[in-house]
């Protein structure tokens, strides 16, 4: 199939908002009604190919070459196909997406991946602040889906997450799973302060060493069977590169959160 | 300048006159609806059109505190359903607590051209009168909360039923409120003082000498006294608490034959023992209900869905919290009463939810005084305002109903009378009076609403008729006029009007205003007269 | 001439004596505005147009009311020259319907009524709207919007209230009449002494109010709410929980058995904390720890807030938009957006091409980097303080002040109205009048579709 390409003109400061740019709404469009599309620019509404140059007809596979740090929503709500990024994206990039694939190259701004429900957002640079978290009110963040980040991320990373699979290569900010009610983060680069606070259940596993709340309880040093098959599909689903000795190696297993439900666990590689 | 219009042709709905779906002309003149036009008045042709008074809901939340906690709380309860602006009309956004120019637009989007905020606290009442001033169209009021008063509760232990009415009158002229409003009586008081909450009539309230009976008692004979428009509203103890029917039923017998208005009495329904299954208690409530002219009703029927929890009864909140775990809102309101907010769901997949809808159903269709039962959905604590054309359905089309009870979670239907199905189906005349006619008499406005008479507000919705599908028929009106100006064209909101603020203004003795002023002065934190809302603070200039 | 003939039928309200101008007159129940407390008792002597003395007021509050401006003089500017208030209107409303992303920001010093009508404005526009406290109290309001809270109104306290703990807070300082009013008054339930306990930041000075002062490291704040709430909900803490907190268990165990014993508890604490203790979980921690104490006693959360009418800015915003503060209205409709459409980061990533300040100083609330962008920004100003800002932007149009020389519904901190009538004559518009007009010439320019 051949990619649609967008290309980025000049940019203007005021942000621009592309949901619009998402494989099911541009596929089976002809090049022209894909610079038809509409976008809304501050309190206007403008048609993408004033901010783009469109090249192909519009298909399930979309290449954005250059940089769209100040387009916001792109690849938000996407139910299919692919869509990459060869630089930056502004805020709610993957946010609410159903399924397909959303590659970004370069930093993702706020909100990247929040309140997810399904299909893989990967971010090869760093997440901003909320990524895979609720928005505000919301009862749950990331519900489904896999959210893999090559640099670092901001703060409350995965907040109210129910289901799905963070990873992050770098480190996480502060409040990493804040208040989390299920799923999976995996941190191999450290977090910040007050990591998993609020947890109710789900896993946070991080290869360096974390400081936890007072509200986690050492449990046991095991090898989890469960961590290993995670990691594997990690590395061999998703080809994100995981060192052989956090795959079999011993964790620290501490429950939690306490001050909730505390069934859910951080556990913190300690040795091969 | 004079404005006229001639609505020709219209099959005419309007139980108050006991006109029955016959064709006429309907005259207007400025606003009210007139007895003859000139013969050169224009004329909207509504030749195969219904036509209503405009819909009267006597039982929503809609303005006040509690309606915007709730608003501030619930961002997720807005995002997906913004009210874009439009002309002349205001954005806005949705949801079970919609933003009060939304609220004004969907309402009168729905046919209802009068509503009333049935709870707001005497210290919420200027913020109340305020979001009022911001939601359009309607004509509305409130009913201001007493039933856990400290003052009136002192006041009648000391069994000074005398000062209690005057002070009430008092509240109700200060507030600029329409009504008496009792909330769970005493019950908010023990809340408050010990996360505690009252369960008999009979039981004292927390060391102050009163019980639920005598508050009760005290302002159904109040609202009497006061020749208040609208008897006392009452919402009784042990909201939706399995048993509570026997609490329904004593406090009904409470006001001592005296007029009372009984609150979404489907929560007030159930059968079973504190803390265990409810069942449904709909027939011997009816059937109290049915034989005592003195009482009314409004259903709050459940819907559904999404929907807001938002009550003075404090207990109640902290119950729906505990059980569904969402996030909880709880405000004791100094001296006046309390405030409990839970979003919440019904499911047609629970048992529970299952069971209370079916017992709202079970109330409308045995009612046989039709004149004394209101169509509600407590809005939005039972569903939001916008899901009533869907319940006219319910009501007006047993096919379609009969799918509805197939659909849902079978065991919830033990017990009720909905399982060996009800045959009833309401007429439009019917429908007319539940929404209308009964409503707009039972809150003492049928000079003006609820009718089409001559000396009416030009207040009229005109539907399509739809016989197959009364919902469709009923979520979007033809045309809808307010006060005879067209507020709904073709289907589309077109243009906005702004409708009077509705108040009582009761004569009491003003020598309790002295005492009054003492106790504020040592127990309140607002001055007394700072409390009073003046005149300009109702309604726009 | 006061609020005297605003008032309702039932009784004259603001006491109004010898009415006149230059004539001395006493205006009793005058409402201050200059924290939280709202308080509602304040009786001015104005003299000649302007208050001389105000009795009952702390000493912001004194402030307040004797800095008022004499109330002649200037009405608006245009580009810095002296202009008819219908000018500067004409100038702004031209400058704002032109632009692609405008800002409207500020509310906090506006009555309820102007604030609705900025809000009006702003939706005209498809502009984004903040109130000048919301970075302060974005934390708060989002925890609460996560969690809700369990609170009570300020007369609980007074009534109610036998334990009180000041978390952080010396309200005898930021809220001066807090402790006369509503802690140390004898109320309905309570007429004895209440328990007054200080938990402060180790390095500062606590409320002198307290009876004892516990101690914590500030940077653990967090750490201590949070296990105080799992040990209030019965959870034993493991061994390395004492480290975590820096403060021996047994004492958060204490402290959480007397919190559990009193009648009715009240957590007061700052809802808009300084700029380096915006922690996004900290009034998550204290919410969800009055909320579990709800389980045992009575406790509410109050969270102090600070001065102007900032909670009716919240309120009024919400009723209208269904959202507190960070609106944006381009696509037509309303749209919340903390950190998103926060005038802060609005400004810092340069997204205005036009702003509206509306009640307030923005040298007040912003950060250095958004008001450098600010500066460049085609402005527009209505306030009833003249400015520096003002003198420099666009269009300027001076208000009477809210409150005391306009009326003005107002929002003490615990979101209750109160009316706030004017004490003072003024020849100036309220803020509700011009933000009226404003918005009148802003429909006139842009078609009713809301596109340029």
């Amino acid at each position: 199939m051949t990619a649609t390409v967008l290309t980025p003109l000049d940019l203007p400061r005021v942000p621009l908002e592309a949901e619009a740019i998402a494989p099911e709404r541009l596929a089976g469009r002809s090049e022209r009604e894909v610079a038809l599309l509409p976008v809304q620019i501050g309190n206007a509404t403008a048609q993408l190919g004033e901010f783009f140059r469109v090249r192909g007809a519009g298909s399930d596979e979309i290449r954005i070459d250059g940089d769209v740090s100040r387009v916001k929503g792109i690849g938000a709500g996407m139910t299919r196909g692919r869509l990459v990024v060869e630089g930056g994206v502004g805020m709610h990039a993957g946010a609410r997406m159903r399924g397909g694939e959303l590659v970004v190259m370069g930093d993702a701004g706020a909100w990247a991946g929040a309140e997810m429900v399904g299909g893989v957002l990967r971010i090869g640079g760093s997440a901003g602040d909320h990524a895979g978290a609720a928005y505000p009110g919301s009862r749950r963040g990331m519900t489904g889906g896999a959210l893999l980040v090559g640099g670092n991320a901001g703060r409350e990373l995965g907040g109210v997450m129910r289901r799905g699979l963070i990873a992050v290569r770098g480190s996480a900010g502060d409040y990493s799973g804040f208040n989390m009610i299920a799923g999976s983060i995996v941190l191999c680069g450290g977090a910040g302060r007050r990591t998993a606070a609020g947890m109710k259940r789900g896993s946070l596993v991080a290869f360096r060493s974390l400081e936890l709340l007072p509200t986690f309880r050492y449990a046991c040093t095991y090898r989890p069977e469960f961590l290993a098959l995670l990691l594997r599909t990690l590395r061999d689903l998703f080809g994100f590169a995981i060192d052989a000795r956090y795959v079999s190696g011993l964790y620290r297993r501490y429950s939690g959160d306490f001050a909730e439900l505390g069934r859910g666990e951080i556990l913190i590689w300690t040795s091969d | 300048m004079t404005v006229r219009l001639r609505i020709a042709g219209a099959r005419m709905y309007d139980p108050l006159r006991g006109v029955d779906g016959d064709v006429r002309d309907l005259c207007i003149e400025d606003g009210r609806i007139v007895e003859r036009l000139p013969g050169d008045a224009p004329t909207l042709d509504a030749r195969g059109l219904v036509a209503m008074p405009g819909g009267v809901d006597m039982h929503s939340h809609i303005a006040g505190p509690k309606v915007n906690l709730a608003r501030k709380l619930q961002p997720e309860d807005h995002r997906d359903d913004p009210q874009p602006r439009t002309g002349a009309l205001r954005s806005g956004t949705g949801g079970t607590v919609p933003s009060t120019w939304t609220t004004g637009y969907r309402y009168a989007g729905l046919g209802y051209t009068t509503v009333m905020e049935a709870a707001v606290p005497p210290s919420g009442a200027r913020s109340a009168h305020a979001e009022l001033r911001e939601t359009p169209i309607v004509d509305k009021g409130f009913y201001v909360l007493m039933g856990n008063n400290e003052y009136l509760m002192r006041a009648i232990a000391r069994g000074e039923a005398g000062s209690a009415r005057d002070f009430a009158g008092w509240l109700i002229c200060a507030a600029k409120a329409y009504a008496i409003k009792i909330v769970n009586p005493g019950g908010v008081a023990a809340w408050k003082s010990r996360r505690a909450d009252v369960r008999g009539l009979d039981d004292p309230v927390d060391g102050l000498g009163v019980t639920p009976r005598q508050i009760v008692r005290t302002l159904a004979a109040a609202a009497e006294e006061l020749a208040l428009p609208h008897p006392v509203h009452i919402h009784c103890n042990n909201l939706g608490i399995a048993g509570n029917a026997a609490t329904t039923l004593e406090t009904m017998r409470a006001v001592e034959g005296r007029r009372a208005h009984f609150t979404h009495l489907q929560f007030h329904s159930y059968g079973g023992e504190p803390g265990g299954r409810p069942s449904s208690k709909a027939a011997e409530v009816m059937e109290y209900v049915n034989s005592h002219p003195n009482i009314s009703v409004d259903v709050g029927q459940v819907m559904f869905g999404p929907a807001t929890a938002m009550t003075a009864d404090g207990p109640v909140g902290h119950l729906l919290h505990q059980l569904t775990g969402r996030k909880w809102v709880n405000v004791d309101v100094e001296l006046e009463t309390g405030c409990g907010i839970v979003p919440y769901e019904y499911k047609d997949r629970r048992t529970i939810h299952v069971l209370q809808w079916a017992i709202g159903l079970e109330i409308f269709l045995t009612a046989r005084d039709l004149w004394r039962v209101v169509l509600s959905t407590d809005h939005p604590n039972g569903g939001s305002f916008l899901s009533y054309p869907r319940l006219m359905r319910l009501l007006m089309d047993r096919a379609f109903r009969d799918e509805e009870i197939k659909k849902v979670k079978a065991n919830g239907l033990e017990g009720t009378s909905l399982k060996d199905g009800l045959d009833r189906e309401y007429s439009l005349y019917e429908i007319a009076i539940i929404t209308r006619a009964a409503p707009a008499r039972l809150l003492g406005l049928q000079a003006r609403k609820g009718h089409l008479g001559p000396g009416a507000d030009a207040d009229v919705a005109l539907y399509e008729d739809n016989p197959a599908d009364r919902e469709a028929m009923f979520r979007a009106p033809r045309y809808v006029l307010k006060g005879g100006r067209l507020v709904v064209e073709e289907g589309q909101l077109r243009s906005q009007v702004f409708g009077r603020t509705l108040r009582a203004a009761p004569s009491y003795d003003r020598a309790i205003e002295h005492d009054v002023r003492a106790f504020f002065d040592r127990y309140g934190t607002i001055q007394f007269d700072n409390f009073a809302i003046a005149d300009d603070e109702v309604d726009r200039p | 001439m006061g609020g005297g003939d605003r008032a309702g039928t039932r009784e004259p309200q603001g006491l109004v004596r010898a009415a006149g101008p230059g004539v001395a007159r006493t205006v009793e129940n005058a409402v201050c505005t200059f924290c939280g407390c709202t308080c509602d008792d304040i009786a001015l002597r104005v003299e000649g147009g302007r208050i001389v003395e105000a009795r009952r007021t702390c000493a912001l509050g004194d402030d307040w009311f004797r800095g008022q401006p004499a109330t002649d003089g200037l009405a608006a500017r245009v580009e810095g020259r002296p202009a008819t208030a219908e000018e500067a209107i004409d100038a702004a409303a031209r400058m704002l319907a032109a632009a692609r992303s405008p800002l409207i920001y500020g509310l906090v010093d506006a009555s309820g009524e102007g604030q609705a009508a900025a809000v009006a404005v702003a939706d005209l526009l498809g502009a984004t709207l903040d109130t000048a406290s919301s970075a302060a109290h974005e934390a708060s309001m989002c925890a609460f919007q996560h969690r809700g809270k369990t609170s009570a109104t300020l007369g609980e306290i007074k009534n109610r209230a036998d334990c009180v703990v000041l978390w952080g807070v010396a309200p005898e300082s930021s809220h001066p009449r807090f402790f006369e009013r509503f802690v140390r008054a004898a109320g309905l339930y309570v007429s004895g002494p209440r328990t007054v306990i200080a938990v402060a930041d180790a390095g500062a000075a606590a409320s002198r109010e307290a009876d004892r002062t516990i101690p914590i490291p500030v940077e653990r704040e967090f750490e201590t709410l949070w296990a105080l709430r799992a040990i209030v909900r019965g959870r034993r803490l493991g061994p390395e929980a004492e480290a975590a907190i820096g403060l021996p268990v047994a004492e958060l165990e204490e402290l959480a058995a007397q919190l559990k014993r009193c009648r009715y508890g009240v957590w007061v604490y700052d809802a808009e904390p300084p700029a380096e203790r915006r922690d996004p979980g900290r009034a998550h921690a204290i919410l969800a720890l009055a909320e579990a104490l709800n389980e045992h006693v009575p406790f509410a959360a109050l969270g102090l807030r600070g001065r102007g009418n900032r909670v009716g800015a919240e309120s009024v915003v919400a009723s209208n938009t269904g959202y507190p503060f960070a609106v944006n209205f381009g696509r037509g409709y309303p749209r919340f957006g903390p950190g998103e459409f926060t005038a802060p980061e609005v400004l810092t990533r340069g997204e205005a091409d036009a702003a509206l300040i509306v009640g307030c100083d923005p040298t007040e609330h912003l950060p250095e980097p958004a008001l450098h962008v600010l500066a460049r920004v085609p402005t527009a100003v209505v306030d009833f303080r003249d400015s520096p800002l003002a003198r420099r932007a666009r269009a300027a149009i001076l208000t009477a002040t809210y409150g005391v020389a306009a009326p003005a519904t107002v929002y003490r901190m615990d979101e209750m109205a109160l009316r706030a009538r004017a004490a003072l004559e003024s020849q100036l518009p309220s803020d509700a009048d011009v933000l009226g007009r404003l918005a009148d010439r802003v429909r006139a320019l842009r078609p009713a579709d809301g596109r340029p």
